[in-house]
């Protein structure tokens, strides 16, 4: 087990794929940092920049943009009160109050220190149950694949959005536009309406571009901000001093917040925001002093943005592991393993090592990175992005997706498909269907299809294949549980709520 | 924020969603039958995925009815819908111009004009940002990794 991590060490540590790190991590804060932009959205605009770079270069860049993101989502986060990423909400509950009391330079060290503080251990805790893993899910035939393909997809559907229909409805889109093609085992297209540019398939990189990048675009557009942000607002006074930070209530938060945040990470479906959320409001409960939490405490900064970046490499486990991943931009990492022509699952281990423990070790790298990036030059600097006025930024984004979509194929019909679902995905936006499902039905779509149709056939025709082995029925158990939650949380809601309304009708 | 903002914001979305799922279930009815020319082993999967869109289009048009019952809120699908049209026809006609004049030629033009257009006026900005941006995409794109993009029109023979 520690031959590929050494052997791929040395892979990580070639200049290019240092260059490619550092680049996707300065990148990944500037995207953070802008609110309206995000990660997800800087992941899905540099992926096509990437098609020139080995996978791991590539994969180094996407690590990067990961962790730096979700830092950058602190510094609006405590400077301005927005969150740059909705996995610094929390921080915002005290980093916002420091700043006010002239304690922003200090909130923001504490947010970036945290950051990669959560990044590495998330890192390591990928690197130590990923392998065992792997191993275990090369076991899976092709019932279990078909079932662990659903489980994934029903926990992101039903647990990251609001309405657990309409994330059903987003992964169903998905699968349907995974279909569109020839089928590969009778040769016949469905779906192609007789338009030969869709004979192969509709491209990964296409919708994702279309439906992540465009709509923040359109909404910048329609909002035609004019000015960027005072520079008032980014006066520092000079007060990071690390030996006055309170340590002893430091470090258990950071304790906390990293198990909280990895056990949230590695669930399908549920990221760094509930990992955030929950991690802040155990560590305010547990506190000798909770009235403090949400007035400026440090701890509450310091919890955050650890939990929030504990979620990162953690929720890449199912992901590479079992090729399900835990969150939306684990599913764009997978977008990218893809688009490299690498197929995320157990194979992965055994067939491209240097690649994925590369990997691994990238997502250690880019989050102890931040240490150097949470000086007080280049937070000002960065803090500087702000300044941008977004009407400036929306034709720039538009056509770098121009850009990248068209040097993909040299298609300019990709282009117009990624303004069609650009459109698609604002329609979406607006009407509260989660993105993620979609595009995780769209990766999992072929493998659920194959996968079912090859046990059928290994079992010619006998559907008990699906449910008689054990490892089928546990995940048909889980599939079950996640499906019924929204159901069962709302009954138990109800009569938690029915006592109270008793009462209150009691009282009147 | 209070709760009867809180219930309005969710009756403003219950009648955007009464809409969508009608034209989920037209649209994945349509598709349901096409699917039924498909040979029947290529049919298979499709209609099942359909088919459950069906379902959930129906559930989701009850839900929007039992939540809401007739309520008439009904807040602009747009935020700014002349913007947005604007961007959309900008966007196309970027499209088109990469096509027929060349990714740097169009580029040149749209990215000024498309801040213009939206109000922006600082020019000193807008001429930055458009020989930035086509400065980088210089060197990934042609110096770096070599891609080809579309041929400039001054450069056809």
């Amino acid at each position: 087990m520690i031959e590929p991590f050494y052997n791929s060490l040395w892979v990580i540590l070639e200049w290019q794929n240092i260059l490619a790190m550092l680049v996707g991590v300065i990148g990944g804060i500037i995207f953070g940092a802008i609110p309206g932009l995000t990660a997800t959205m800087g992941i899905a605009l540099l992926i096509p920049l990437t098609f020139g770079m080995s996978p791991l270069m590539a994969l180094g860049m996407m690590a990067g943009i990961h962790n730096g993101g979700s830092y950058g989502g602190a510094i609006p986060a405590v400077l301005l009160r927005i969150p740059g990423t909705p996995g610094a909400i929390a921080t915002t509950f005290d980093g916002y109050p420091m700043a006010q009391q002239g304690l922003a330079e200090r909130a923001l060290k504490i947010a970036c220190v945290s950051s990669a503080v959560g990044g590495m251990v998330s890192a390591v805790s990928l690197m130590t149950l990923s392998p065992p893993l792997a191993e275990f899910a090369l076991a899976f035939g092709p019932p279990e694949i078909f079932w662990i393909s659903l489980f994934g997809l029903s926990s992101i559907a039903v647990l990251l959005g609001s309405d657990p229909i309409k994330g059903l409805m987003a992964s169903c889109v998905g699968l349907l536009l995974g279909m569109v093609g020839l089928d590969h085992v009778t040769g016949y297209e469905r779906f192609t309406f007789d338009t030969l540019e869709l004979s192969g398939g509709l491209q990964l990189i296409v919708i994702m571009v279309g439906v992540y990048a465009l709509p923040p675009a359109f909404q910048m557009a329609e909002r035609a901000v004019m000015t960027g942000v005072k520079s008032k607002d980014l006066e520092f006074e000079g007060k990071s001093d690390m030996a006055n930070w309170p340590w002893m209530q430091i470090f258990p938060a950071w304790v906390r917040a990293n198990v909280i945040g990895i056990i949230i990470g590695i669930l399908p479906g549920v990221g760094g925001v509930v990992g955030a959320f929950v991690a802040y409001n155990e560590t305010k409960r547990s506190s000798k002093d909770p009235e403090s939490f949400g007035k400026g405490n440090p701890v509450g900064v310091a919890v955050a943005e650890c939990a929030n970046n504990a979620d990162n490499a953690a929720a890449m486990i199912p992901a590479l592991t079992l090729g399900v991943p835990g969150s939306g931009l684990a599913a764009l990492i997978l977008a990218g393993l893809l688009i490299h022509g690498l197929e995320p699952g157990p194979r992965l281990f055994k067939e491209a090592p240097d690649v994925v423990y590369g990997y691994m070790w990238a997502m250690l790298f880019t989050s102890a990175s931040l240490f150097v990036f949470g000086g007080i030059i280049a937070t000002k600097l960065f803090a500087n992005i702000l300044r941008l006025a977004q009407v400036q930024l929306m034709p720039v984004i538009i056509a770098l997706t121009v850009v990248g979509i068209y040097s993909f194929e040299n298609s300019i019909f990709n282009v117009y498909l990624m303004l069609g679902f650009g459109l698609f995905g604002y329609a979406m936006e607006r009407l509260k269907f989660p993105i993620a499902p979609l595009i995780l039905g769209l990766i999992l779509g072929p493998k659920v299809e194959f996968n079912l149709r090859v046990a059928l056939r290994l079992s010619q025709d006998d559907w008990s294949i699906l449910w008689t082995r054990p490892i089928s029925i546990a995940l048909i158990i889980l599939t079950a549980l996640v499906l019924a939650y929204p159901l069962i949380s709302a009954l138990l809601r109800r009569n938690r709520e029915r006592p109270e309304e008793e009462f209150a009708l009691g009282e009147e | 924020m209070s709760l009867a903002t809180l219930a309005g914001e969710a009756h403003v979305f219950q009648n955007h969603d009464r809409v969508a799922s009608v034209i989920f279930f037209l649209a994945t009815t349509f598709l349901y039958y096409h699917a039924g020319s498909f040979p029947e082993e290529a049919a298979f999967y499709p209609r099942m995925v359909i088919g459950l869109m069906v379902i959930l289009s129906v559930l989701m048009f009850v839900k929007s009815w039992l939540k809401t019952g007739r309520s008439r809120t009904f807040e602009p699908f747009f935020i700014h819908h002349k913007r947005f049209l604007l961007s959309t026809l900008m966007a196309l006609a970027y499209i088109a111009g990469v096509q027929y004049l060349g990714y740097y030629s169009a580029s040149l033009v749209f990215i000024p004009a498309a801040a213009w257009a939206l109000g922006y006026r600082n020019r000193f900005v807008m001429a930055g940002t458009t020989v930035c941006y086509l400065l980088f995409i210089f060197v990934v794109f042609d110096q770096l990794f070599d891609r080809p993009l579309t041929q400039e029109f001054f450069l056809r023979h």
